[in-house]
């Protein structure tokens, strides 16, 4: 009969069943000694363990899951809402009282539930998925909205990480004489009806005039919203009666309305004839002055000065009566046949374009390639 | 700020961390987030002083990023960043040795400390350069990180089965629990990330009722269960140490936690097992040394990062809850917190040898097993009263799926993929497809 192997110095007074009983080493939880390779059976806690383990894992996991996907997020009321609730996943319902967008494709807007006001984001891959799925809300729609709470400087705000959690049913506003917009429609959500008299490129979106025939308000489409409205940017040819609806806002003391969405923008009647459309005949340069502002003129002159910026080239036109600053974007550039040998210092051009202004200085900016063409001055 | 006011705020959180770092279980993020909101929630603080609050805070993660060891250690209640800590520092405690794993894990902090001081001037320089060129490529980068973690395991099995099949079975095993660890640790994290299963009034502590699951209770039910008896504990006057061990242990250990520090998601842990096979370190007490270092300048440089002049680096828990509250940062005010830094560590060292000396007097007189009990009963009723009968549900999984590698021998590092896979996916815009496609949506 062999006598059991005896424990090793520092191992004494550890329960029997923790070591091996072939090599006397401790193996905890192992059921094969790793050191002698020793089976050892009798070890029921673990055997228990392991099963319990496997079971529990993979069961509770199941289980997690499938009581996940019957999980509705809970509706928050904005009052109610804690610093101890940071972190979880809500949603809330109510009026959107305002809506940004952000050059990375993100979103936000603020949504009244009646209790209070929260901010909602989506940031950029999120935000350009609601755009295209028509998910971001205007001022004035009703929306809800699931996302998690995110407590920062004092106030939450609510992240959005799916598009499809956020639905939005539009609210058509009433339509308003353009006359008749003032302070107290800013930040609210207005429909207006009239004639597109004029563009204007700027750096990041395009300026549109409209005229109901008392008053006239640019309305504003930022280049990062363009592409989602395809055709319908036919609608803002100067000239179309359309109905615009968005958000009104005050730039530089003027007031304009943003346009966000395809849906806000709508024919009104058919084209106005071409007689009703702001003057296009031959101008002379000293004539154009902040009057004829976001109108349409046709120029003739000569280039006199030639300065390139970031997104096209100014053109410095002259005839005997002044100068005015021609802006010609690189896109249109590009469009123009004999673009180097038009324009360049000494060229006699005509332009047809609309007047627009730059930190105090009037300029024509022409719409197409169209509108530049080789003259002389006799014509 | 006068120097009066930094020295009095510094020994005050770290003396608060140090009864923190006493109850297991209990986060010191947990525990300030819940102080943070409760005397911050209108954007300025009610009971610290404004300008201290952030030396109060860093005072309380260095006590706690240090003292924590004691529980880890000596009640078997680590967290994800203390686990590798454990594994030796048991073997220690077999050999009557805790005090002085306690004692080698400290030092390892110390020496963390003063390579974060010596690394300053390359902080303003190189941080925000590095970061600069990782930040387009966090996803691979993190995506490198978990397929070095699962493939490093390999080869597992004794080889001792007859046949070939018998072979293969027994090498897989492993590391099939392994991979299946982390593969349901990482589902479950999706799901407690995309849904509310946490009522939202607990929603502040969502996460931590898992990783008292994962990492916290298989280590208590192994003691209980285990029948572990602990042997007479020796207390040391000196440690088996030279200056060469020390800094070695101590640079590898800073490499892991500023690894894990500059990485989103990466924790101590699994920056100090990179930075350990980086450094080639086998000596247990390197490892512990190591281990040590991580821990410490995981948490504390983490919310260090936060005051490095032009970095604006957010990592860690604390950092991200103190930034509402803060704002960009001078040169003085980043030697400041390190100085906040070296008071608080020297002070916590003390603390920790004093703490390891108590607890070892504890348990020498109370039984073991009824002290794991204790410490099980006191975890369960903390996640109950912070979350609820759902988060003692997830905790419940969280520890079925943590004791996979207890018992069938593969790494509990596997447990982060709760964070890992999850937040990594994220990273790479594939998330929400995920979630679409678990149904989640």
């Amino acid at each position: 009969m062999s006598e059991p192997p005896s424990q090793s110095p520092g191992l004494q007074g550890l329960p029997e069943e923790t070591l091996c009983p072939s090599c006397g080493n401790f193996v905890g939880a192992y059921v094969r000694c790793p050191y002698c390779g020793a089976e050892h059976r009798r070890r029921m806690s673990i055997r228990f363990f392991r099963i319990f383990s496997m079971v529990v894992s993979l069961g509770g996991v199941f289980l997690i899951w499938l009581a996940a996907r019957g999980i509705e997020s809970p509706l928050i009321k904005v009052r109610d809402i804690q610093p101890l609730n940071a972190f979880a996943y809500v949603r809330v319902e109510g009026e959107v009282t305002r809506s940004s967008s952000y050059a990375d494709g993100g979103v936000s807007f603020t949504v009244d539930d009646g209790t209070g006001t929260i901010q909602v984001r989506a940031y950029g891959e999120t935000g350009k998925e609601m755009a295209a799925a028509g998910r971001v809300p205007s001022a004035g729609d009703r929306v809800t909205a699931e996302g998690t709470l995110n407590f920062r400087g004092g106030h939450f705000t609510m992240i959005v990480n799916l598009p499809e959690k956020v639905h939005v049913r539009r609210v058509d506003a009433p339509t308003l004489a353009i006359a008749s917009l003032g302070q107290e429609h800013i930040e609210r959500k207005v429909k207006v009806q009239g004639t597109v008299t004029g563009a204007l490129e700027f750096g990041k979106g395009t300026t549109y005039t409209l005229s109901d025939g008392v008053g006239t308000i640019d309305v504003v489409l930022w280049h990062t919203r363009r592409d989602i409205f395809g055709d319908r940017l036919r609608l803002l040819e100067p000239g179309r009666q359309v109905s615009v609806q968005g958000r009104l806002g005050e730039y530089r003391g003027k007031l304009q309305i943003t346009l966000d969405f395809p849906g806000d923008l709508r024919e009104a009647g058919p084209p106005a004839a071409p007689a009703a459309a702001p003057a296009s005949a031959m101008a002379k340069i000293g004539d154009i002055s902040r009057e004829t502002l976001k109108r349409e003129v046709v120029i003739a002159g000569t280039v006199v000065g030639l300065r390139s910026f970031s997104r096209g080239t100014a053109l410095e036109l002259a005839d005997p009566t002044g100068k005015v600053e021609v802006v010609v974007w690189d896109s249109l550039r590009r469009d123009l046949p004999r673009a180097d040998d038009l324009l360049k210092e000494g060229a006699i051009l005509r332009v047809r374009g609309i007047v627009g202004e730059y930190r105090d200085r009037l300029q024509v900016v022409p719409k197409s390639a169209a509108g530049i063409e080789e003259t002389t001055i006799a014509e | 700020m006068d120097v009066l006011g930094v020295i009095l705020w510094t020994v005050a959180g770290t003396l608060c961390a140090s009864i923190v770092s006493l109850m297991p279980a209990l986060h010191i993020y947990n525990v300030s987030g819940i102080l943070i909101i409760l005397t911050m929630g209108a954007g300025t603080s009610t009971l610290i002083p404004m300008p201290y609050v952030p030396v109060f805070m860093m005072a309380m993660v260095v006590g706690w990023a240090i003292l924590n060891t004691v529980p880890a250690l000596f009640l078997g209640a680590p967290d994800e960043s203390a686990i590798f800590v454990v594994l030796p520092g048991q073997k220690y405690m077999m050999q009557g040795r805790g005090y002085e794993a306690a004692a080698l894990t400290g030092i390892g902090a110390l020496a963390g400390i003063l390579a974060m001081l010596a690394a300053s001037p390359v902080f303003f320089r190189a941080l925000p350069k590095l970061r600069h060129i990782t930040r387009p490529h966090l996803f691979w980068i993190m995506g490198l990180i978990i397929t070095y973690m699962l493939m490093s395991e390999w080869p597992k099995g004794s080889g001792r089965q007859k046949t070939g099949w018998g072979r293969f079975i027994d090498g897989w095993k492993n590391l099939g629990a392994g991979l299946l660890t982390f593969l349901l640790s990482g589902i479950l994290g999706f799901i407690i990330l995309n849904k509310p299963i946490i009522p939202i009034q607990y929603s502040f502590q969502n996460i931590m009722p898992v990783f008292v699951g994962l990492f916290a209770i298989p280590w208590v039910l192994g003691n209980i269960f285990c029948k572990t008896e602990i042997p007479p504990q020796y207390i040391c006057r000196t440690a088996d140490l030279d200056v060469r061990f020390w800094s070695r242990g101590g640079f590898g250990g800073f490499l892991g936690g500023m690894i894990a520090a500059f990485l989103p998601v990466v924790t101590g842990g699994i920056g100090g097992f990179i930075a350990g096979h980086a450094t080639a370190q086998r000596d247990d007490r390197l490892f512990i040394i190591s281990q040590g270092a991580s821990k410490s300048v995981y948490y504390i440089g983490s919310f260090l990062l936060a005051f490095v002049p032009g970095l604006e680096l957010t990592r860690g828990g604390m950092a991200w809850m103190l930034r509402p509250f803060t704002s960009a940062h001078s040169y003085e005010d980043y030697w400041r917190i390190m100085g906040v830094i070296m008071l608080s560590g020297g002070i916590s060292f003390f603390l920790l040898l004093l703490y390891s000396r108590l607890v070892i007097r504890l348990i020498n007189r109370i039984n073991y097993r009824s002290l794991s009990v204790a410490v099980l009963f006191i975890l369960l009723a903390v996640v109950w009263g912070v979350s609820g009968i759902m988060g003692l549900a997830l905790m419940f999984v969280g520890t079925g799926i943590g004791l996979l590698p207890v018992y069938y021998h593969s790494r509990r590092m596997n447990c982060m993929g709760v964070l890992l896979l999850p937040i990594t996916l994220n990273m790479g815009g594939v998330g929400q497809h995920v979630a679409r496609f678990m149904g989640l949506v």
